[in-house]
């Protein structure tokens, strides 16, 4: 029997084992994931092949990105049949074709800027995309800004510092864009999304969230946003329910319409280990990929992580 | 030369070594203080003389409590020439008079409920009274709850949950009350101060902090409300800037109004490692006992552990 997750106007039917893998090939983890105009799915990875492409019904059509990326993090599609691809071990990002043709870089791979320089990159993590095409660069892990570009690759501009007023940031981890032009950022372990003008003024925050760690919103008007949160891993609460991880779902203003994911981490299919990088197709379907290979030791630090771990799943959206 | 900390009205100089220990005695660390209405000063410790009291200059006047406190966690003093004292490796809180008289006992010493059962007490943390008398106890790390009581001890009502939501708790850690009857309760590790009416109904929400996990507010309406935060201890942000440990002041509607505290975690004259309890005087002046010893090892690792970290310092309001 079909499982369903989620309530209200967002309730999905689980698609287990949706992808199906070329035999003996893994994802390790997926750190993000994106959908095409056609609904073909980017799964961005940290196993072999980095960039796998299947169709809507999960079957293999091609991989690409061999030994280019040491440690996948984020994707955004553009809207001129373009994957913006972020790599936070290697510090950059490249705009590629859906072929995996490098449009672009930014940054300069396997170099980064020292430690809260401010500076782009360290350990950058997600970009979007402003109505004018505009790069938006979050970064990231290693400094606490947002960086602006423009389409060919020119740095405008810089916002963002470490702390936990507005307008500072504690791991600027995703950020995504509106169509008009608000941009949505992660600010992952201060357990808020923060949201500012195109040019880095702050507007307002969202809170009553845990970890939120991946962000993906359909490019339209007061769109709704995905957001995937971590769960607790610090002894003092691991242990305590109700904390993630898990996915949500609000409104353009930060009010919860669904939210699923058990109880505490898990490997069941109604549960998480660590939604990291999520999108949505013209159906409504969501993909959630997971880092759960990287997420295993911090919830179950005496137990052996295993061979497989599941790190994606298609939630099918009920209508 | 004094250092002098802190901004607009909330400026302080650093008053070192400000107690006078007996010869060979330790705090080990200080999880709370308070102040009597002579300016006595409680310091709730971990070392082997868990209460020991000095006057405002810091001269030794006596101790007590002696093998009856494992685990030293809040403090509040009562306006009855009384304190409450709350012990989470204990699960109990006990009001006593000034010198130490057992007056009230709530929970039972060495025996927790059940991990999450909401029963009162799985390492309760903290107390505040309602203007009426009552007794709030926040609890705490296995519970996600604030129970009231009546003031000779009976078990009125309990609110909270597990949880991010308004009126959910991810470590409920300290707890106040103002004049008006406003409840405060800094919900730790979701980086919020939760207001409530005093029958758990909640009003509003401070963010912008960082770990909020000692609060103290005079008892007066619309008092100013210190808050010690904790700073980072994932691996993933501990050596970020300005996360904290630092001590935060802010008015009764969470408007930041003085921040003190070096970039890092720091033993030097103006760094905090870990802000837990702290306590005005009839003058202004602050006392902030620390977790030093408990924090260190997260804070600095790999690096050996001083006998005794700094743990207890007098911040003199300049006026």
């Amino acid at each position: 029997m079909a499982i369903i997750v989620g309530t209200g106007d967002f309730k999905y039917r689980i698609i287990e084992d949706w992808a199906k893998l070329p035999e003996g090939w893994s994802f390790k983890e997926v750190g993000a994931v994106g959908v095409d105009a056609k609904d073909n799915v980017y799964v961005f990875n940290r196993g072999e092949h980095p960039v796998m492409v299947f169709d809507r019904e999960g079957k293999f059509l091609r991989s690409w990105g061999e030994g280019q990326y040491p440690r996948a993090h984020g994707v955004h599609m553009g809207p001129d049949d373009s994957i913006y691809l972020t790599d936070d071990g290697g510090h950059f990002v490249r705009k590629c074709s859906l072929d995996g043709k490098v449009l672009l870089e930014l940054g300069v791979p396997g170099k980064p800027t020292p430690y809260m320089s401010g500076e782009p990159f360290h350990r950058c993590t997600h970009t979007a995309l402003s109505p004018k095409g505009e790069i938006y660069v979050s970064d990231g892990y290693g400094n606490a800004k947002v960086h602006k570009y423009s389409p060919d690759g020119k740095l405008l501009m810089s916002w963002g510092g470490p702390g936990t007023n507005p307008g500072e940031f504690n791991i600027v981890h995703n950020i995504c864009t509106d169509a008009d032009g608000w941009v949505y950022v992660a600010d992952r372990e201060n357990h808020r999304v923060q949201v500012f003008d195109g040019n880095g003024k702050y507007e307002t925050q969202w809170n009553n969230l845990h970890r939120p760690c991946g962000l993906y919103m359909d490019y339209t008007r007061h769109p709704v946003c995905y957001i995937g949160e971590l769960g607790p891993v610090q002894p003092v609460n691991r242990n305590s329910p109700n904390l993630g991880p898990r996915v949500s779902i609000v409104d353009n203003q930060g009010k919860l319409l669904s939210r699923f994911g058990d109880m505490h981490a898990g490997t069941a299919p109604t549960a998480f280990l660590g939604p990291h990088g999520l999108s949505v197709d013209s159906h409504g379907d969501l993909y959630v990929g997971e880092v759960s290979w990287t997420q295993w030791p911090q919830f179950y630090p005496d137990t052996p992580r295993p061979a497989y771990i599941r790190s994606l799943q298609k939630y099918e959206r009920v209508h």
